[in-house]
Parts: C-alpha cells; structure tokens; sequence
C-alpha cells in the first residue's frame, strides 16, 4: 500500500485549519464564554465561533476553489475584520491580511511559516496596541513565535514548528492568568482579572493548536 | 478645478457622525462630506458597521481623487484601518486616516480641504488641532546641553548577555519600549531595537556578546540605558556561568 503523500503547508492546508478552529470554537463555546464572563461581557466565544464559522463558509464559495495562499488568506481576513462585536475579530483579521502579505503562493515551507507566525505577531502588536504583559492574545502569539524559532533553529520539521508553536500559545495563555490586564475592559477589573486566562490568548492557543492537527491530517490519514 | 479632497467620518454614533458632518458642511460647502455612523450604520444602535465604512470610502473616492478619514475612538479607528489596508493595492494613498481629535481635526481638516488642500496638506492641518492641546515636556538632548556638539553621533558597545533565557520576549520588549523612548536610533546585532521581534529573531543566547549601536541627539542616553539593562539581565535569573 502506497504510503502518504508528506502533508504540505498549503491552501488545503489552510482550509482544513480553518474548519478545524471553527470546530474546536464551537465545541468550546461554553469555557470560552465563561472565560469572558469573568473579565468581559461574555461574548468573546460567540464572536470568534461565528467569525470562524464565516470563514469556512465563505471559503466553500466556487471562487476559493483555486485560490491560492495569499488571496485565501486575504478572504480569511477580510471576514474576520468585518466581524462585529469585540476586538478580537478585526485583530486577528488584520493578522491574517498581515500573512497574505508575507506568505509565497502555493506552499510555505518551515521558514515561512515561522514568517506568518512572526507577521500575524506584528500585526496585533501594531494594531491592537497591547504589550507583552498585558494579558491579550499578544502573550499567546509572542510564546508561539518564539517556540517556532527555537524549533526551527533546532532544525525541526514543519510539524515541529507547527506543533512547538501550538505549545507555545497554550503555554503563553496559560501565563496569562497570572498577569494583571492592562487592556480592554479587563483592565478596570485590577486585581479580579487574576487567576483566569484571557479569552483572546486561549482562542489563539485554539486556533494555532488547530494549525498544528490540520497539517497533519491529510485525506489519508484517519 | 477638480472636486476638493472628501472628508469621511466614522463614529460609533451615527448622530455623532451626521451631527458632525453637518457642522464641516456648514464651513466648507464645496467639500464631500461622508458620515459613517452606527450599526447596523445609520441607525440609532452604537457600534461600527465595518461593511458600511468600505462602502463609505469607495463611494467618496468615487466622485473625489483623494479622501481623509476621522474615526472617534478605538474600534473605529481599527475598523478603519482595516479597511484601508485590505483596499491597499486599489486606493493606495489615495485615501489617509487623520490622528487628531475627532470634532476640532476635522473642523481644521474641513476648511483646508475647502480652500482646496490635498490629503497630505489636510491630515497636516488636522493635527495641529492636537498639538494645542499636548503638554509633553521635551526632553533634553546632548547638544541643548552643550555637551555634545555633533547632532549625529554614533556609540556602540558590547555587552554579554548574562540572564539565562537570554534576549526572549520579556528583555526583547523592555528593551525595545526604552530605545522608542531616546531620540536616537538604535541598532542591536544589526537590528532594530525598537522591534520586540526584530530583537527576539537575534536568538541572543546567555553568554553571547551583542553590539548595541546608538545615533542621533541622544545616543549616549540610549546606549547607557541599553546596555545597562541587558549587563544586569533585566531582573531575570543570571546563567550560572555568569555570576
């Protein structure tokens, strides 16, 4: 029996992450939200869930059939950007338009994604204004970035990197529940914000977990 | 003569942008004035409708050659900055946000558009508005001290990087908030020091020694604060190799 095609970063790639994510949103709709409930109005979990959910929909449309990475990317951000409610969707939008400008056209290679990593970073720094420390999706993203260099200046395969870089998201989400936030409504809260995770930081880590098992999952494997 | 530059206002309040977009149509009559407000825009609900703002700026650039946005606060400012960089490659500089105060920006933006001023001419008049109203203390640099009379000067020094995790995200992003924080441009290893990722791709390790380049009028300050902090290793545990 003829082994599996090696899995690819590509367009594929990005639709299965995208079903993935909006998957795992909708099954953790309910920690999502009381996440947010604690520190913000309780709608984080109901917006990315129905950002993702768009995505997924709009990326079946006749047109994304043969698009490539970075027009795929662009339909990705421009969804999420037009999210209403909350913060999250603009950020991370601009993140995702952020890598279209980045990404090559048909497959990234390890470096490359370790670039998308970097550019989605810069973007919501950029853009949303959060420092590192201040209990955002930012401490999410920076921990993944630096996990996903270490592994591929480790030599690590683009599965490392994927999976290092998930690591390091659920690790730097974790970290946030120890940090005062400084941002948002959160930040009126002061000393209640402590002892639970940011919902933004968690639904980063959800989503860059997601990117990790999508890449791995291809049509032949179960 | 060609239309003058469009003014767009985007509010989470659509009374505020209507309300607004009346008071610019009152001093500037030849201008196109385009309020953006509400959501779902137009109605009475707060909140910013990022579909009607693209819709917004593509209808004024399609009767003006160049526009200039006021967005009021937080996520209209990103809904529209969001716009602006999705439409990137089809508006180009043709359209900019201004960064000034919502009602006195706009008012200065409006009557230098009537007077027939271009976006840059009239983003510029906008932020004088703010300028009146900022009380920054400005500081101090070597050559207003008489102690330095080159205004370009270049330091640079090496440091060994002695805290165990070396330059990751926490140094990376103490160090870069303070070199944004010198007149003076800063290089570590090459990069810039003002990048907190820029910092971080340097996978400065404990032991390694960076060379940390300062220019501009306060070059020494930034260089000193620098490379102080990577020598005390930013409050982090010292590598054992180095205590």
């Amino acid at each position: 029996m003829p082994q599996s095609p090696e899995p690819v970063a590509d367009v594929a790639w990005l639709h299965r992450w995208m079903a993935m994510t909006a998957d795992r949103f909708a099954a953790d709709i309910a920690e999502l939200t009381a996440l947010d409930e604690h520190i913000g109005d309780g709608d984080h979990g109901r917006n990315v869930q129905r950002g993702f959910a768009a995505i997924v929909a709009r990326l079946e449309q006749p047109e994304y059939a043969y698009a490539d990475v970075p027009t795929t990317m662009r339909a990705i951000a421009a969804t999420l950007m037009a999210q209403i409610g909350g913060i999250s969707g603009p950020l991370l939008g601009s993140a995702f338009l952020r890598a279209a400008k980045v990404a090559p056209r048909e497959v990234l290679h390890a470096d490359q994604v370790v670039t998308m990593l970097e550019a989605m970073t810069e973007a919501v720094m950029s853009r949303g204004g959060a420092a590192p420390g201040d209990k955002t999706m930012v401490d999410a993203f920076l921990a993944a970035v630096e996990a996903a260099e270490i592994s591929l200046a480790d030599g690590g395969s683009l599965s490392d990197i994927l999976a290092a870089g998930a690591a390091g998201a659920k690790a730097g989400a974790e970290a946030t529940a120890d940090m005062l936030a400084a941002r948002g409504r959160a930040s009126h809260l002061g000393e209640r914000s402590l002892g639970v995770r940011d919902p933004g930081a968690v639904s980063v880590s959800i989503m860059l977990d997601a990117a990790s098992v999508a890449f791995n999952q291809t049509e032949e494997t179960e | 003569m060609s239309k003058p530059t469009g003014i767009v206002i985007v509010s989470h309040s659509g009374l505020l942008a209507r309300g607004l977009a009346d008071l610019l149509q009152q001093m500037a009559e030849d201008v196109i004035v385009t309020p953006i407000g509400g959501f779902p825009a137009g109605s009475d609900n707060l909140g910013t409708d990022f579909d009607a703002i693209a819709g917004g700026i593509s209808s004024t650039l399609s009767r003006v050659s160049e526009a200039v946005v006021f967005a009021d606060l937080g996520s209209a400012v990103l809904s529209t900055r969001n716009v602006l960089d999705l439409h990137e490659d089809e508006y180009g500089p043709r359209v900019r946000i201004a960064t000034a105060p919502f009602v006195e920006g706009a008012v200065l933006a409006a009557v230098a558009a009537q007077t027939g001023k271009s976006a840059a001419e009239v983003v510029e008049a906008a932020s004088e508005a703010g300028q009146s109203w900022t009380a920054e203390p400005e500081s101090v640099s070597d050559a207003e001290l008489g102690l330095d009379h080159h205004e370009h000067t270049q330091h640079r020094a090496d440091v060994t990087i002695v805290n165990e995790l070396g330059l990751h995200a926490r140094p990376a992003a103490l160090i870069a908030k303070m070199a944004g924080g010198f007149d003076a441009r800063v290089l570590i290893n090459g990069a810039d020091a003002t990048s907190i990722l820029a910092i971080m791709r340097l996978a400065a390790q404990a032991g390694q020694i960076v060379t940390v380049e300062a220019e501009g009028s306060q070059a020494q300050q930034a260089l000193a604060a620098i490379v102080t902090a990577i020598a005390e290793g930013f409050g982090e545990p010292i590598s054992s190799t180095h205590e």
